[in-house]
């Protein structure tokens, strides 16, 4: 998966390009952990991601408390069949999406 | 090592736990009768000696409702199972315990109460031996409902992967048996009534014990006091499929009268004692080759149900490998101490009885290998349900061949037929096993045409693929497979990828909760393309764990659960089976 990064005073967007599943899951986990200091919007963009699995939603999940105590986090452009996913497990009602 | 030996390497260690299991419950089986006999020769002495050869008969026609309603549920129930049909399962489990239970109780109340009449009919027509038979059957009769229900309930402890609690079991019941003859003898002074008692009183403490397993755990087979499942249909289903074993039990019965009858009129000095020797060492020993057989044809139900032609041609062989290695060790054995082997089993100080029934041994011995090919085959045949020629093939192995060809070798070469008879009977029943596996089985290969199956039976190679999984670090690529699986068969991409989402998620919903104990384990996954399905199946050897009940106590956990939830919704069916000691999962996505 490839992770494109852009920061914008105290908002950081991060594109997703590729698969969020257990293998890139850490990936994504490890950005979150140390590159979040000091952001206060986080938006998740979703345009090119073409897969989620629950190792995915874990780290969502994750990034979406550690901003609720610092900020907001907003989850855009994730298709069809991402927001399938969403709704099926209930993280629609969990997570901020546009 | 490849996936295929990977996939072999589990099969084989699940076949040797259930035959393991088998063998120590067989022979545990083996070991109280013999002990019974020691303690009544030893210390009531002729008369109980006597007694215990007239009820003989009655005891191999009474385990008929048994051995039948055991035979016939499982090969029922394995395959319900391996289709991944529970209900009916669980109807046919529930009935077959409830008919057993009826038919035995009724069986031994009718007995009871004509038990004057029968000890008559069975020989016992002395007073002092008619009355003592009298009292032991009224003894045996007091546990044996409970013996039925214990043979119901020793195929479905297999199935469940029991092995620990059967084998325990049958140990605790051998021993219970030793130690209450022990007190019936010396402190009681109980006679036969007591004997009999002693062992029935073993058989109810073992029912309960294993029917407590189905009450306390997560079982597969769960039991309804119901007889809505008692339906005619299921009834004459149990009966029909289990019908050959109980021909087998009378075609036994039948067998040994005649050739008793046969040698008698010989008219020659220890001759039915010499060729009995022989037939009380192969009930002793049966449970050696038996153990793999019965193993292979519970493990053949599942994969018939499952249309896993590979792992069934796998079971075959391992099971004609492990027989035949018995076998063979059994014949070198007998051969090498068939003299020692005689003095023990022959209560007698005369040399020329001695040295017939060390002869018989030699040469009987030497149709032991072949019951590797017939004993395979001919529980094989129930598995596959070619239940006319099972019933026939019963009767050629215990009466059908053997009697007539007796009857023509005493002719020609005196008394030494008996033992030859033996060796002629047991290697012709081989080639006509032969002659019908290449008649009438289809495929290319003998190996094919072993399993006696159409050549259309199970998953094309094509539209299936097997995935094997150690760790978690080995599933990463298990989505990836399933997705391009899912597209060669013609799904869209949001089948494909949901497809792949769901084996992602089984396979870490299994790793998380099945592989945290610290021990080595597997998944192995089969991805079937069976016309528009898709379907997954997944066999696990962890701990009992049952996704859809799991699903079912769910809380709203959503970093926990999520992916349970995709599993759940995002498949058409989901159906979860514990067999053979392992986890079993098909769902269709």
């Amino acid at each position: 998966m490839e992770l494109r990064k852009e920061v914008n005073g105290s908002s950081l967007t991060i594109a997703l390009d590729g698969r969020l599943d257990t293998t890139t899951a850490p990936q994504l986990e490890a950005e979150i952990s140390g590159g979040l200091s000091g952001i206060t919007d986080l938006t998740i963009d979703m345009a090119k991601l073409v897969y989620v699995s629950s190792a995915g939603l874990r780290v969502l999940l994750k990034a979406q408390k550690l901003m609720n105590k610092q900020g907001k986090m907003t989850v855009k452009n994730a298709s069809q069949e991402i927001k399938e996913i969403f709704e099926v497990t209930g993280f629609d009602e969990l997570l901020n999406i546009e | 090592m490849n996936m295929t030996q990977v996939s072999d390497k589990i099969l084989h260690q699940l076949f040797r736990k259930g035959e393991a299991s088998y063998a120590v419950s067989d022979v545990s089986k083996a070991i109280a009768p013999l002990v019974d006999l020691l303690f009544v020769s030893l210390f009531i002495g002729a008369s109980g000696v006597t007694v215990m050869c007239y009820v003989a008969p009655m005891i191999i026609l009474f385990s008929i409702i048994g051995m039948c309603i055991n035979t016939g549920a499982r090969n029922k129930v394995s395959v319900l199972l391996g289709e991944g049909n529970i209900d009916e399962a669980n109807a046919v489990f529930s009935a077959s315990i409830i008919i057993g239970a009826g038919l035995s109780v009724v069986s031994a109340v009718a007995v009871g109460v004509y038990c004057s009449e029968v000890s008559f009919i069975l020989g016992a027509r002395e007073p002092e031996i008619f009355e003592i038979t009298k009292l032991y059957i009224w003894g045996y009769l007091v546990g044996y409902p409970f013996l039925t229900m214990i043979r119901i309930l020793t195929p479905f402890l297999q199935m469940e992967g029991q092995y620990r609690l059967l084998a325990t079991t049958s140990v605790i019941t051998t021993v219970l048996d030793i130690a209450l003859d022990a007190l019936v003898i010396f402190v009681l002074h109980g006679g036969m009534f007591g004997i009999a008692l002693a062992t029935s009183v073993g058989y109810i403490i073992t029912f309960f014990m294993q029917a407590a397993s189905f009450v306390r755990r997560n079982t597969t087979s769960v039991f309804r006091l119901s007889m809505k499942g008692v339906t005619p249909k299921i009834f004459g289903e149990i009966l029909r499929l289990g019908a050959p074993n109980g021909l087998f039990n009378i075609s036994r019965s039948a067998g040994g009268m005649l050739i008793n009858n046969m040698l008698t009129a010989f008219h020659m000095r220890y001759l039915v004692a010499a060729y009995g020797v022989f037939s009380q060492i192969i009930m002793f020993v049966t449970s050696s080759w038996m153990a793999p057989v019965d193993t292979c044809v519970a493990f053949s139900g599942v994969f018939i149900g499952e249309e896993d032609r590979d792992s069934l041609k796998e079971v075959q062989k391992i099971s004609l490998i492990h027989t035949l290695t018995y076998t063979s060790i059994l014949t070198a054995v007998l051969f090498v101490f068939a003299p020692q082997l005689a003095g023990v089993f022959l209560k007698s100080d005369d040399h020329e009885a001695l040295r017939m029934a060390a002869e018989c041994i030699r040469v009987s011995c030497l149709s032991l290998p072949f019951h590797t090919i017939v004993y395979n085959f001919s529980n094989y045949l129930m598995a596959v349900k070619r239940l006319s020629f099972s019933s026939v093939y019963y009767f050629l192995i215990e009466c059908g061949i053997i009697v007539p060809v007796m009857f023509i070798m005493l002719q020609i070469i005196g008394y030494r037929g008996a033992w030859i008879s033996r060796v002629i009977n047991m290697s012709l029943l081989s080639a006509v096993t032969v002659a019908y596996v290449y008649r009438n089985g289809e495929g290319a290969t003998f190996r094919d045409k072993m399993l006696l199956l159409p050549e259309s039976f199970g998953i094309k190679p094509e539209n299936e693929l097997a995935v094997i999984a150690a760790s978690t670090g080995e599933i990463h690529g298990l989505p990836h497979i399933a997705v391009a699986f899912a597209l060669e068969h013609g799904a869209d991409m949001r089948r494909a990828r949901n497809y792949g989402l769901v084996t992602e998620e089984l396979a870490i919903f299994l790793t998380e909760h099945g592989f945290n104990d610290g021990k080595t384990h597997n998944i192995n996954a089969r991805l079937v393309a069976k016309g528009e399905e898709l379907i997954i199946r997944m066999r696990d050897d962890c701990k009992p764990l049952n996704l859809t009940e799991y699903y079912k106590a769910l809380t709203e956990s959503y970093e926990r659960d999520a992916g349970l939830s995709i599993i759940m919704k995002m498949s058409k069916d989901v159906q979860y089976t514990n067999t053979l000691g392992t986890n079993n999962l098909i769902v269709s996505v």
